[in-house]
């Protein structure tokens, strides 16, 4: 306990442990298998970066999020470890080959479950003596989690391969069917299973429902005059972050900005930056945002569009409040909103008519992979699923379709798996269409989905908004609004900096000197 | 509508002007994101657009259709038969009118600068330099990067490790940006400036900034890159008193614009074999080895293409072209009938260096 403690303040300059991490640290330590369920930005890292240093010899961290991966390394290199590397599609071959030549002056391997699956990557890890085995985003294990992956069922083997260490399982949202998946799966042996309750006190949820999109906007503008931010404004399509920062310029809101997957990765990095150096204090965004962002006043998360599942609702809302201070999630409906999920979802999977036109009879069989991509000019997630399944089903070779007169049997294969798939979103989708249409407590719903203990919360002063009406929160809480615009000085001065001075500011200023700012 | 013309449907309407119904709307699209074919990199050269070469790279080619579309739709390009794509009238005197506003700067150079992303490498580490050394000045030297890059990261750290002395390194750069940005306008130098990170301002994104270049913020994109552009190109000149912008890694992708399977196939060609042998080893179609023999014939001055057709054929093809007024394959070969092959026409056209009567 005292070395976990000196190891704490002297590796990593904290003086105690956040909720849970102590629990979980020594069940690993104790060689016992651990699932921890654990909301982003709780500290999940230092649960196996702190063992991996005790331990010694190599940590195997296996991770879906390339791009949260890369953040992840930076940012522990940064801090000061740089026995830390990443292996994923992000970096190229060259950089690979060099992290695999030295792989013993490393003590953390971050791993994308593709990258595991190579024979020549696995090979490595295997000459190396691995202590333990790290799953992250465990719930992609399961079928029922909301993103299942394939790569992820077979992590157990390579789990045995390489000698069976311990094997801790992280995930941020696991109802009890995904937890269950996640031990079988694993094979975990007399693990220890930490569950941070999902209930997060210090938010008020509220949902309100609207009749057009019109008075969607309105009463959304309105709300945004009295809150307190920053805010997070989830917006579910790329357009409408855009149209929602363009409506809140024009009503003078100054530091608003959008992000969206389909921004170049360097205007993501900026905005993100923005946001946490609250240059920016409202962001509209699409789910693309939040993965990794670790910003401790979010002051508010509201919805404008219904999240696909309670699941992806319960993670996007925690965002707020992390610094434990009173905080909102708004959900504002309109009867609408209910169509776009179903599009989407309807979108996401291949449509069968080209299924069928593509894989009935022998027409695609003997060609080139390329042309027939050329011919059905498919959307691109679509076909890398398609070639996902396909290649599963050994039908490709060297880059040419080979059916071997299977084609139909694939076809209903796929056909089948598709469907099945469609319909599992469906039913979350409508699960969280229930939440929004219950009359009872928010709260109370949420905790009895995920299985936690259902509390009495009729004792919180600030619940939900079948508890008490958003209206009487907004007004007992205006006057308690502080942080608005937070750096309205930087935009005003720099306006009338000149390039030179600012570009001596960076690059000229001596030691001693203050800062322009 | 012309109010609501972008930079995007102006570099649209000019390359399709320059082009003059010779290519097809897509054809000109892989031109303009930088398509890797045989057959873009030869129009480039063909149709003189080094310039803008790649200049949509960035754009997501739905959003690149939905615009040309609306060219199309409106009538300012047309089809012909052929499916080409001419300027109409309308077409034509928008273009003129969008000429001033959207003028690409001399600077900006798409085919030695994005087509190979050489500018955004250059980019990538000399905004991950001036960021370091802003934090380091601050006594800060754990941060998050602009940059995850490893190269560049590397180079950065090459570069402290070369000079040591951190106020040294800071003059140095102060004054190769400086020099470049006061022979700019204010506009572009501010702009430029506004995109670098430091320990007490995040960079702005080409959305932010767009609003000093009409909310257009493909046209603030192309503005800041011609800054870049010259950036790189006055570093290359004068590398002794540019010790550190010439120092940056930019040619990360190997030989310039030729693709690489062109060069394997030049590697297979000088060693002595036939464009067949060379197609039956490499297993692709002999039209393919075609396409990369017509790469090589514009791209690498070293390649010697005598054994497919000679001085004097050149010549009378050439003449040819110019009686005819034409790029087009088929009216030149009809002229010639089984005289040439296709192959050696292509290689005549694609040569072509010479001056076109409009």
């Amino acid at each position: 306990m005292n070395n976990v403690l000196q190891i704490l303040k002297k590796d990593f300059g904290f003086d105690q442990f956040r909720e849970g991490q102590l629990e979980i640290i020594q069940s690993i330590l104790s060689g016992r298998d651990v699932l921890a369920v654990l909301p982003t930005g709780s500290g999940k890292t230092l649960c196996y970066h702190l063992p991996a240093k005790i331990f010694g010899g190599l940590t195997v961290i296996v991770s879906p999020l390339v791009s949260l991966m890369e953040d992840q390394v930076t940012q522990i290199r940064a801090n000061g470890d740089k026995a830390v590397a990443h292996i994923s599609s992000l970096i190229s071959p060259n950089e690979r080959k060099e992290i695999l030549k030295n792989i013993q002056s490393y003590h953390m391997i971050f791993l994308s479950p593709e990258m595991l699956a190579l024979p020549f990557i696995k090979q490595k890890l295997i000459s190396q003596q691995v202590s333990l085995f790290v799953v992250d985003e465990a719930h992609c294990i399961s079928q029922w989690g909301h993103e299942f992956r394939t790569d992820y069922l077979r992590l157990n083997d390579v789990r045995r391969e390489l000698g069976g260490p311990p094997c801790m399982a992280l995930t941020a949202t696991a109802t009890p069917e995904v937890e269950q998946d996640i031990r079988r799966y694993l094979e975990m042996q007399n693990e220890s299973v930490y569950r941070a309750p999902v209930n997060r006190s210090n938010i008020y949820m509220a949902m309100e429902t609207v009749k057009t999109p019109r008075e969607k906007d309105a009463f959304f503008l309105d709300v945004m005059k009295k809150i307190n931010h920053p805010t997070v404004v989830y917006t579910g399509t790329r357009k409408g972050t855009v149209y929602y920062a363009n409506l809140l310029q024009k009503e003078g809101f100054l530091h608003v900005a959008f992000y969206h997957g389909g921004m170049t990765k360097e205007d993501r990095l900026l905005i993100q930056q923005q946001f946490i150096r609250d240059e920016v204090d409202v962001i509209c965004c699409t789910n693309a945002f939040g993965m990794g962002i670790n910003k401790p006043n979010i002051r508010s998360v509201i919805h404008l569009n219904l999240p696909s599942s309670i699941e992806q609702y319960v993670q996007e809302i925690g965002r707020a409040g992390r610094d434990q201070e009173q905080s909102l999630a708004l959900l504002i409906n309109s009867e609408e909103d209910r169509f776009l999920p179903i599009s989407f979802i309807e979108n996401e999977f291949p449509n069968e008519t080209w299924l069928d036109h593509m894989l009935s009879g022998e027409r695609i069989d003997g060609l080139a992979v390329e042309e027939v991509r050329q011919l059905y000019q498919i959307d691109e997630t679509q076909w890398k699923m398609l070639m996902f399944y396909l290649e599963k089903e050994n039908v490709i070779k060297k880059g040419y379709f080979d059916f071997k007169g299977r084609t139909n049997t694939v076809l209903a294969k796929i056909k089948k798996h598709f469907t099945r798939r469609q319909n599992d979103k469906i039913t979350q989708l409508n699960r969280m269409n229930n939440l929004l249409h219950s009359k009872e407590c928010i709260r109370n719903n949420i905790s009895y989905y995920f299985g936690d203990d259902v509390q009495n919360y009729s004792e919180m002063t600030w619940c939900c908004s079948a508890c008490q009406e958003f209206d009487s929160y907004v007004q007992e809480r205006k006057g308690l609004r502080k942080g608005e615009a937070i750096k309205t000085q930087i935009e005003s001065n720099s306006h009338q900096e000149s390039w030179r001075d600012r570009l001596q500011s960076m690059l000229l200023r001596r030691n001693g000197d203050k800062n322009s700012e | 509508m012309i109010n609501g013309m972008t930079s995007l449907h102006y570099i649209i309407l000019q390359t399709t002007y320059a082009i003059q119904g010779d290519r097809t709307i897509n054809g000109i699209i892989h031109i303009l994101r930088g398509k890797r074919s045989a057959q873009t990199i030869q129009d480039i050269s063909l149709f003189q657009l080094e310039q803008s070469a790649a200049i949509l790279k960035n754009e997501p080619k739905k959003y690149v259709d939905a615009k040309a579309n609306e060219l199309l739709e409106n009538g300012w390009i047309v089809e012909n038969s052929d499916r080409g794509v001419n300027l109409s009238t309308v077409g034509n005197m928008a273009r003129e009118k969008l000429l001033e506003k959207y003028n690409i700067p001399d600077t900006y150079h798409g085919l030695k600068y994005e087509w190979n992303h050489s500018s955004y490498y250059f980019w990538e580490q000399l905004s991950l330099l001036v960021q370091t050394i802003s934090y380091l000045k601050d006594k800060q030297s754990a941060f998050i990067p602009v940059s995850y890059d490893r190269i560049a990261q590397n180079k950065v750290k090459q570069l402290l490790q070369k000079y040591h002395d951190i106020d040294y390194i800071g003059d140095q750069v102060y004054q190769e940006i400086e020099r470049v940005l006061s022979n700019k306008t204010e506009k572009e130098a501010t702009l430029f400036v506004n995109r670098l990170t430091s320990n007490f301002r995040t960079g702005r994104t080409f959305d932010q900034l767009s609003s000093i270049y009409y909310g257009d913020r493909l046209y603030t994109s192309i503005v800041f890159r011609s800054t870049l552009h010259d950036m790189i190109a006055k570093a290359n000149e004068d590398r002794k008193n540019n010790p550190i912008l010439s120092y940056f890694q930019i040619d990360r992708d190997g030989t310039f614009t030729i693709t690489q399977t062109s060069t394997v196939t030049k590697k297979l060609f000088e060693e002595g074999y036939s464009l067949d042998e060379i197609a039956k080893r490499r297993n692709l179609k002999h039209s393919t080895i075609e396409d990369h023999v017509i790469e090589l014939a514009i791209h690498d001055p070293n390649f010697n293409f005598d054994s497919f057709i000679t001085g004097e054929q050149l010549q009378e093809i050439e003449k040819e072209m110019k009686r005819l007024n034409t790029r087009k394959l088929k009216p030149i070969k009809d002229e010639f009938g089984d005289k040439y092959t296709y192959f050696q026409i292509r290689l005549a056209i694609s040569s072509y260096k010479g001056e076109w009567s409009q």
